[in-house]
Parts: C-alpha cells; sequence; structure tokens
C-alpha cells in the first residue's frame, strides 16, 4: 500500500468514526485516535495500525445505535405529537385529507380485490397449468360466427389416441335436464355429462367415492354435497338413484362444493358413457365430426409444448374430420388450444359455457380506481402547501435549535404516512360497508377475508408508502428548504411559483373528473341506445315457457287454438329460440341461377305463426301461412342480411335445399324462399345482424313464445300457467318474458356502466372536497383585503365575484383537457359496438357546465361567508 | 450518591495522579502501566463520557498538536462531586477490607 494509499484509507476511517461518535466528542475523540495510531504505526508498522483503526470503529458500533434509537424515539414522540395538534388545529383541513384519501384507497382495494378474484379464476386445479381447451374456428360461407368455445365428440379420444403428448382428454356436455328423486323436482342448471377422466384432468376433490371409476360406468352420476343436501336431505347419498329424463342414474361419488372462481361451474356429472351407450345418440352425437357441442379439455404431458401439438392439429384434421365438415357444412375447419388459465378474461368466443370476464374491464376499473386515487393525494398535496405557510414558523423553529433539512423531511413524510395510515383504517371500515353493494354491483361474492393473501397485503402496503411519499412530497421536499430567519419573519408567502402548481393540480383533478364524468355519460347513452333501437320486432309483452314434452310440440296448433280462447292472448309460436336466446346454425345448399352453393346459415325453426308473433315485418313476398299447405313442407324466410350478402338480386326466385337435422345426407327438405323479412337484431347488437334462414320445422323447437296483451298481465299469466299444469302435469311450469332475456345481452355493459357512475361521482365528490379546502384556505388568508376592500365600499356582489373567478377559470381550463382525452377513450370504447351512438357534443357541454357548478356552489360557501362578513370582525383578526 | 465501579474507580484515580495531562490516551497508558494489562480507547472512553455525564468528572480543552492532526486534547479533571464520591467509595472500601487478613 502505497503512503497516499495509506492516507486515504485513515482519511475515509476517520470520516465514518466521526459519523459514529456524538458530536460534542468528535474533535478530541479523532485527536486521540490519531495520536495512538501514529505511536502504533511507529511501535508496529502502518498496516497493523490500519488494522487497529478498523477494530476500534466497530467497537464503537453498538454505543451508536443505541444513542441513535433513543434519540429517534424522542423524535418521533414530537412529531406524533405535532401532527395530532394540527389534525386537531386544522379540524376542516384534516376531515378533508383524510375522507379523500380513505375513499380512495377504499376504491383501490375494493378494484384490487376484484382484479384478485378475476386473476383467480381456474387456478385451483392442481394441473392447471397443462389444461388445455380445444376450441373450433370455422371458414364456412354465409356469414356464420366463426369462432365457438366447443368441438365435436371424436376429437377427445381420437387426439388421445393419436398424440403420446395427451396424457388425457375430457369431454363435457351442458344440458338443462329435470332432476328427480321421490316426489324432489329441480331443473339443474349445472348439470354436465363428463368422461371418467374428468376427476383426473381438473382438480374436484370426492368427498365419497373413487375418482378413478365414478363415472367410468354407464348410468352413474357424481353430486356436488349442496345438491346431495338438496336431494336426500341428511341420508347418505350414495348408491341412492337419481332419474334424469326417464333413465335412472346412480350416484356413485360426492365432491366438494365447486369454487366459484372457475369459468364453468357443476353440480352434478353424470356419466358421458350413458349417453354413448344410447345407438340413436351414438350415430347422432359421437360418429360425427361435424357437430360441435363438446366442451373439450386435454391434459398435456409436462414435457410437451402446446404450441407443438397445435402445429399439428391442421393434418389431424385434415385426416379425419375436413371431409365430412366440407360436405356438411360447406366450409372448413381449424381448431386451436387455449390455456385453461387465460379462458376466463380472454375467451369471448360463441357458446361460452358462462359468460367469461373481460381483461378490458379490469384494465377499465384499474385506471379509474387510480384516477381516483390521485385526485385524493392531489387533495393532500394542495391543502398540505396552502397550509405550509402557517407552518413555516415550526419549520424555522426546528431549524434554529438544529433540525438538518434531512430531519424536517422526515417529519413531513412521517406524518403524511401517518395520515395515510389513519386513512386506511377508514378505507377497511368503508369497505366492510361497502363489499355488498360492490358484490352485487359486480356480480362476484368477495369476502373481507380475501384479504388476507400475501400478495394483496403486500400491495396495500406499496400502496400506503406510494400514497404518502406522493402526498408528502411537496410540503417535505419544498418547506423544509425554508431560511430560518424568513420563516420566523413570516415573510415567506405564498409565491407564484407555488399557487401555479396548486393550479396545475386543481385542474389536473377537474380533468380527470370530467373525462369519468363524460365516459359515465356515453355509457349510459349508449346503453340506452342498444335498449331502444329499432330491433325489427317487439320484445315487449311475449311470455316465453320451456317445452319440455313432445305432445305439445305435437299439438302445438290444438294448444294455441285453446289458449287464443283467453282474450288476452294475442297469438301464439313455437320455435328454436327468441330473439336473444338461442339460433341454431346450419348448412343449406342455395340453388339460384348460377349453380348449387352450400353455405352456412343462422337458422330459426318454428312454426307458421313466428313472424306474426314476434312483430316483425315482411318487406318483400309473403309470411309462412297455414292456408298453404305446401308452406310446412317447402317454403323458406330469409333476412334482409342474407340478400345483400348472398347477392339475390331475385331473392323469391331463389330455390333452397337442406339437409335436416340429423345429417344423414338425404334432402330432408326442397323449397324455395317465399318472404324477406325485415332485418331484426336476434343477437347482441354488438355484432351486426346475420344472414338468417327461417322455416317450419318442429322437431327442433324448444320454447312456446306467447303474445299477450299489455293488460292484467298476472291473470294472463295464471291462465297460461293453470293450461300448462293441465298439458305438462309433469314438469314444473316455467316462463319468462322475452324482453328480459333481451336485455341480459347487455348485462355487462350494465355492470359497468353502473361501476363507471358511482365512481365517477366519488371522483367528484373528493375533487369538490379538495376545492371547498381550498377555498377555505384562501378566504382565511384573504380576510384582511377583504375587510378592506369592504371598509372601501365593495359590494358583495363584486367580493364573491373576486373570489370565484379564480377556480371558475381553472375548471373551465380543465374542460379543454379534459374534451379531446375523453373524445379519443370513449371512441376507442364504442368501436366494440357494430351499432353506435354518436356522441353528442352536448354531452360534453354538460360535463362542463356540470363541473362548473358544483365548483362554484362549493366555492360560493365560502366565498359568501367572507362577503358577508363584518368588515369590523375580519380586519380584527389575528 | 451513585456508587462507583471498579473501572470508575481507576479511571478517576488516574486523573488524578495524572494531574494537568489527564486525556484519554494518557489515562489509557496509565492503566496499561499500573495493570499491566491491555485497555483499549474505547473502554475507557466510554466510562468517561458517562461520569462527565453525572459531573463527577468535568473537561477542558488543552493545546493542539501536530500527531493529533491538528486537533486538540480533551484534558479531564475531578470535580468536587467526583472527590466527595471517591471519598465515599475508599471508606467503604475500607471498611470491607479492614480485617481481610484475618483468614
Amino acid at each position: 500500500m502505497s503512503v497516499k494509499q495509506h492516507h486515504l484509507s485513515l482519511k475515509f476511517l476517520e470520516f465514518f468514526l466521526k459519523n459514529l461518535i456524538a458530536f460534542e466528542d468528535q474533535e478530541n475523540l479523532a485527536g486521540d485516535f490519531a495520536e495512538m495510531y501514529d505511536r502504533i504505526s511507529h511501535q508496529k508498522g502502518k498496516t497493523r495500525a490500519l488494522c487497529w483503526y478498523v477494530t476500534q470503529v466497530f467497537k464503537f458500533l453498538p454505543s451508536y445505535f443505541k444513542n441513535y434509537s433513543h434519540w429517534s424515539l424522542t423524535m418521533i414522540f414530537n412529531y406524533l405529537k405535532i401532527a395530532l395538534r394540527n389534525i386537531k388545529k386544522y379540524m376542516t383541513y384534516s376531515f378533508i385529507n383524510i375522507t379523500g384519501l380513505a375513499i380512495g384507497m377504499a376504491c383501490v382495494i375494493l378494484i384490487l380485490l376484484f382484479i384478485q378474484d378475476e386473476l383467480s379464476y381456474d387456478r385451483f386445479h392442481e394441473k392447471a397449468d397443462r389444461i388445455y381447451r380445444v376450441v373450433d374456428s370455422f371458414d364456412v360461407p354465409g356469414g356464420f360466427e366463426r369462432d365457438f368455445a366447443f368441438t365435436s365428440a371424436p376429437f377427445a379420444p381420437t387426439l388421445k389416441q393419436d398424440f403420446p403428448e395427451v396424457e388425457d382428454a375430457v369431454r363435457l356436455l351442458t344440458r338443462r335436464h329435470m332432476v328427480t328423486y321421490d316426489d324432489k323436482k329441480y331443473f339443474e342448471d349445472f348439470l354436465f355429462y363428463a368422461d371418467a377422466s374428468v376427476f383426473n384432468i381438473f382438480t374436484f376433490p370426492l368427498v365419497a367415492g373413487n375418482p378413478e371409476t365414478a363415472l367410468a360406468a354407464s348410468n352413474t352420476i357424481v353430486i356436488s354435497e349442496s345438491t346431495a343436501l338438496k336431494y336426500f336431505g341428511k341420508d347418505d347419498a350414495m348408491n341412492k338413484t337419481l332419474n334424469i329424463n326417464d333413465q335412472d342414474y346412480l350416484v356413485t361419488g360426492i365432491m366438494k362444493n365447486m369454487p366459484k372462481n372457475s369459468h364453468f361451474y357443476a353440480q352434478l356429472f353424470a356419466s358421458m358413457k350413458t349417453f354413448e351407450k344410447d345407438p340413436e345418440l351414438q350415430e347422432l352425437y359421437f360418429q360425427t365430426w361435424a357437430r360441435h357441442e363438446f366442451y373439450t379439455y386435454l391434459l398435456l404431458h409436462e414435457n410437451y409444448s402446446p404450441e407443438d401439438l397445435q402445429a399439428k392439429l391442421p393434418a389431424f384434421i385434415e385426416k379425419y374430420a375436413a371431409q365430412e365438415i366440407k360436405t356438411i357444412l360447406g366450409g372448413s375447419l381449424s381448431s386451436r388450444l387455449q390455456p385453461l388459465k387465460s379462458i376466463h378474461l380472454h375467451s369471448h368466443l360463441q357458446m361460452e359455457i358462462n359468460p367469461n370476464g373481460d381483461i378490458k374491464y379490469v384494465a377499465i376499473f384499474s385506471v379509474i380506481a387510480l384516477f381516483i386515487l390521485l385526485i385524493a393525494c392531489v387533495n393532500f398535496i394542495n391543502l398540505a402547501t396552502a397550509r405550509s405557510v402557517n407552518r413555516s414558523k415550526e419549520v424555522g423553529l426546528r431549524k434554529v435549535v438544529g433540525a438538518s433539512r434531512y430531519q424536517l423531511i422526515q417529519q413531513f413524510l412521517g406524518e403524511s404516512l401517518f395520515f395515510t395510515l389513519f386513512a386506511l383504517f377508514l378505507a377497511l371500515i368503508l369497505i366492510v360497508l361497502a363489499l355488498p353493494l360492490f358484490n352485487s354491483l359486480t356480480g362476484k361474492e368477495i369476502e373481507m377475508n380475501n384479504l388476507t393473501n400475501f400478495i394483496l397485503l403486500g400491495s396495500i402496503g406499496l400502496l400506503i408508502v406510494f400514497v404518502g411519499l406522493i402526498s408528502g412530497s411537496y410540503p417535505a421536499f419544498f418547506v423544509s428548504r425554508y431560511q430560518p430567519a424568513d420563516a420566523l419573519k413570516k415573510t415567506v408567502n405564498i409565491s407564484s411559483g407555488k399557487s401555479y402548481l396548486r393550479k396545475g393540480l386543481v385542474i389536473f383533478q377537474f380533468t380527470l373528473s370530467i373525462i369519468l364524468f363524460i365516459a359515465t355519460a356515453v355509457v349510459l347513452d349508449q346503453l340506452d341506445f342498444l335498449r331502444n333501437r329499432k330491433l325489427g320486432f317487439n320484445k315487449e309483452h311475449v311470455v316465453v315457457v320451456p317445452i319440455r314434452s313432445n305432445s305439445i310440440r305435437k299439438n302445438a296448433e290444438a294448444i294455441k287454438a285453446e289458449l287464443r280462447q283467453n282474450p288476452n292472448i294475442i297469438s301464439g309460436t313455437i320455435t328454436i329460440g327468441v330473439p336473444g336466446g338461442i339460433v341454431a346454425g346450419d348448412a343449406i345448399r342455395l340453388v339460384t341461377e348460377e349453380g348449387k352453393k352450400t353455405l352456412t346459415l343462422r337458422m330459426i325453426y318454428t312454426d307458421h305463426d313466428y313472424v306474426k308473433t314476434m312483430g316483425m315485418e315482411i318487406v318483400e313476398g309473403r309470411d309462412l301461412s297455414k292456408e298453404m299447405s305446401t308452406d310446412a313442407s317447402e317454403a323458406f324466410l330469409i333476412n334482409e342480411a342474407a340478400v345483400r350478402e348472398l347477392q339475390l338480386e331475385n331473392p323469391l326466385a331463389t330455390q333452397v335445399e337442406w339437409g335436416g337435422s340429423d345429417y344423414d345426407y338425404g334432402i330432408e327438405k326442397k323449397g324455395r324462399v317465399i318472404g324477406v323479412v325485415k332485418d331484426f337484431q336476434f343477437q347482441s347488437l354488438r355484432d351486426a345482424i346475420s344472414p338468417l334462414i327461417i322455416h317450419v320445422w318442429s322437431q327442433n323447437t324448444f320454447v312456446f313464445a306467447l303474445r299477450i296483451q299489455p293488460d292484467d298481465i298476472s291473470s294472463t299469466l295464471a291462465f297460461i300457467e293453470n293450461k300448462w299444469k293441465e298439458l305438462d302435469p309433469a314438469h314444473p311450469f316455467e316462463y319468462s318474458f322475452m324482453d328480459e332475456t333481451f336485455d341480459r345481452l347487455y348485462r355487462s355493459e350494465e355492470k359497468l356502466s353502473n361501476i363507471f357512475s358511482i365512481f365517477s361521482m366519488l371522483a367528484i365528490f373528493i375533487a369538490a372536497l379538495g376545492l371547498f379546502g381550498l377555498a377555505l384556505f384562501m378566504v382565511e388568508q384573504r380576510t384582511k383585503e377583504i375587510g378592506v376592500r369592504k371598509v372601501l365600499g365593495a359590494s358583495v356582489g363584486s367580493i364573491f365575484a373576486l373570489l370565484s373567478k379564480e377556480f371558475a377559470i381553472l375548471v373551465l381550463l380543465a374542460n379543454i383537457f379534459a374534451w379531446p382525452t375523453a373524445y379519443l377513450l370513449m371512441q376507442k370504447w364504442l368501436q366494440n359496438f357494430a351499432y353506435r351512438v354518436p356522441m353528442e357534443p352536448w354531452l360534453f357541454v354538460l360535463a362542463a357546465v356540470l363541473a362548473f357548478v358544483i365548483a362554484l356552489v362549493t366555492v360560493s360557501f365560502q366565498a359568501m361567508k367572507a362577503a358577508l362578513a363584518n368588515p369590523v370582525e375580519s380586519l380584527r383578526y389575528e | 450518591m451513585k456508587s462507583l465501579t471498579r473501572k470508575e474507580e481507576l479511571i478517576m484515580l488516574s486523573i488524578l495522579n495524572l494531574k494537568n495531562d489527564a486525556y484519554l490516551i494518557a489515562i489509557v497508558d496509565h492503566l496499561k502501566k499500573v495493570t499491566g494489562k491491555k485497555v483499549s480507547l474505547t473502554s475507557v472512553h466510554i466510562p468517561l463520557s458517562r461520569l462527565e455525564k453525572s459531573e463527577l468528572i468535568a473537561s477542558n480543552y488543552g493545546e493542539a498538536t501536530a500527531v493529533r492532526g491538528g486537533r486538540r486534547k480533551k484534558i479531564y479533571k475531578i470535580t468536587n462531586l467526583g472527590l466527595e464520591a471517591l471519598e465515599e467509595h475508599k471508606r467503604v472500601s475500607d471498611i470491607l477490607w479492614e480485617n481481610y487478613l484475618e483468614y
């Protein structure tokens, strides 16, 4: 070591040592150490001396820490005392700060809970990482939707047989059937037919029965604990028999109730074998590659990647399915694999088992929560900055007594952290109160103890630090810079620079609030637009009764005649589904002048009275009619979209051939188009109307739709119910109204609009609260000025204008920033819809006026108080 | 009155012995010489600050030397309170020591 290096390290050590010892000892101790070092280096050499010095430094550490903690504790108590005194002294400000922060944090934590719940879907399966769903993508002419969440029955067994990477495969088939035990009859919404492998692939623990063999035999069923309780009460459900569709099923297993955070929810798994064994069904479902109705899940081996398997799928389809699909549907099929864990948030295909969540909404909610939090933080910063003048004396005094800037920063940041913690406490109370409302808005079942999650607690911790630091940063870094002499002389004033910052922050707050407001208005407007758009049919006053027995289907005409005896029932029809419900899709062959063309269209099976009952309009040709005896066997109706899409120049001359529903390749029905029905909205308005064909076919009808008179609905319903009990005594009577079913298509938009409304109200409330605080402060600061003005003859009105003007300008400025942002954001959202409401300019003006009025009302309360005050009072102030 | 520890007693007596040059290193040297054992700076410094805090000793600053990097010495002396404490300490010790030879 060179002399120079030596000297440097000595200097460094000395610096280090000095920091460890109390200030008053620094000089002489450093001297003592230098002397000792000198002596040792003379006796034993420099290196030894240096080593000695290092050990001395370490020896000082314990006493250093003891000292340090003693004094910092003392200071912390002092800071706490001052903070509490400040809260008490400025009650209004503290209230505004803490309430705002508490609401903001409650919003963020609720959203965190929501996101956590959304992300937790399907994670409970032990093998979740290796499970994939096989989904369809059709490419067929005719404008038929392309992507489906299911596939055909042979996929699962054939994939498992052909590919070593597929460890296991399962098919699920959902059916709404009535389940009977003794006198107990229920329609089960959560009944699935499943292969035996369902318990190997998914993690559904059985409390009784063997998971490997439970569904291996035909006519077996596994039910959940709550279902067992429903049918068998306290008796042991094992080996009892449930009846479904005239088949007996032996209960071979009882599973734990499924968690709700699963993309499908099952209460009963009946064995697929039962289905497969039936020779008729065998042919109809299991031997064809073209009947797509089976949700198919694969469990892949650990060492294989899904991409490789997916790459092999086209060849697989070519080998087995392509020919049949070409013949029957007139197009081609491609399949892909969907990871189980991404289904809930990313999959939006046709015929999902349940409507899934949407990653977009997760993102939107997060942004809103962040907005609200920022608005609350801005309140805190603004009021703290404004009040920093009041605290300049304290800062000055602390500095005089020896506080370093660093200590002051610590104090102010600590204070805002303290505020934040207090707000968190209030936020938790708010969450407990708001959780039921939030659950009903989002349709979730979130509980308070979802909070006891490591990641969630961590993020709340981060949240507190973030909010505390952001909110406390301004006073901490700027106020602590005051020169003590200035601060004590009270010459420190709200300089223009600081007031720019404050104004900027107010503008920022109101910009966010106005954006939220406009967004809410647009969402509500669009929803209203969708609900009230001309649908092409009359959705009001149609009662829909599901058909459960074949005799109703066969005697539909007689039943209709009988029902019409009641003058309140106008007409009735049997159909596959009403608009907003099920619509089939099937292949037809069009015969035009150019030749034959196979394509797949949306199809409605019904009787002669569909168009009449639904209140639709025929634009060309004529409606189906009972008077024409051939209509049942050879007439078709198409919609305008079909005319457009298929480019039919003379639609009424078009010949149609249809293969029927059982997929034998013969022609079931041959005829021509007799009429064109005006486009009507049979699906969600998010999608454009696709081509559709309607014809008489009673076999695939599932509902009886009845148009009734708007008055005395309850007695009409009672009449229908009585009639139905005579017609079908075996099944409980169920009904729904068509408008309700139709409106359900927009439930996710409705949820969104509800949440938007509440959050934007909260945002505006918090911003107004902040403005109120600022106005209060400003009036306090200008008490004397107002007094002098009044003495000199200023009117109440002019003082009011003086005080309100400033804030009014800020709010107007905020509009300038908010309008384009809101416009762009909402335009993007509206693009999700095929039919969108135009964004009206008055909506933006309304937002501006509303923000303006809210600001004015908030400020004017203070302004009026100041303007009306007796000048004697205000001049005596201090 | 607070009773003295052995270390404090030794340090205070050293200060008395060293008269006007009782600064940290001198005290350490003196103790080394008397006890014949290693004595570290910290082990003396800490009782010194404690004694000073309880006003049994007082200090003032002496001359600065080149070897000390131009820094002054802190020179300790016993206060009246310190003297009283030492006397009390000696009285108690003497009583206790009186008949130790009889064993």
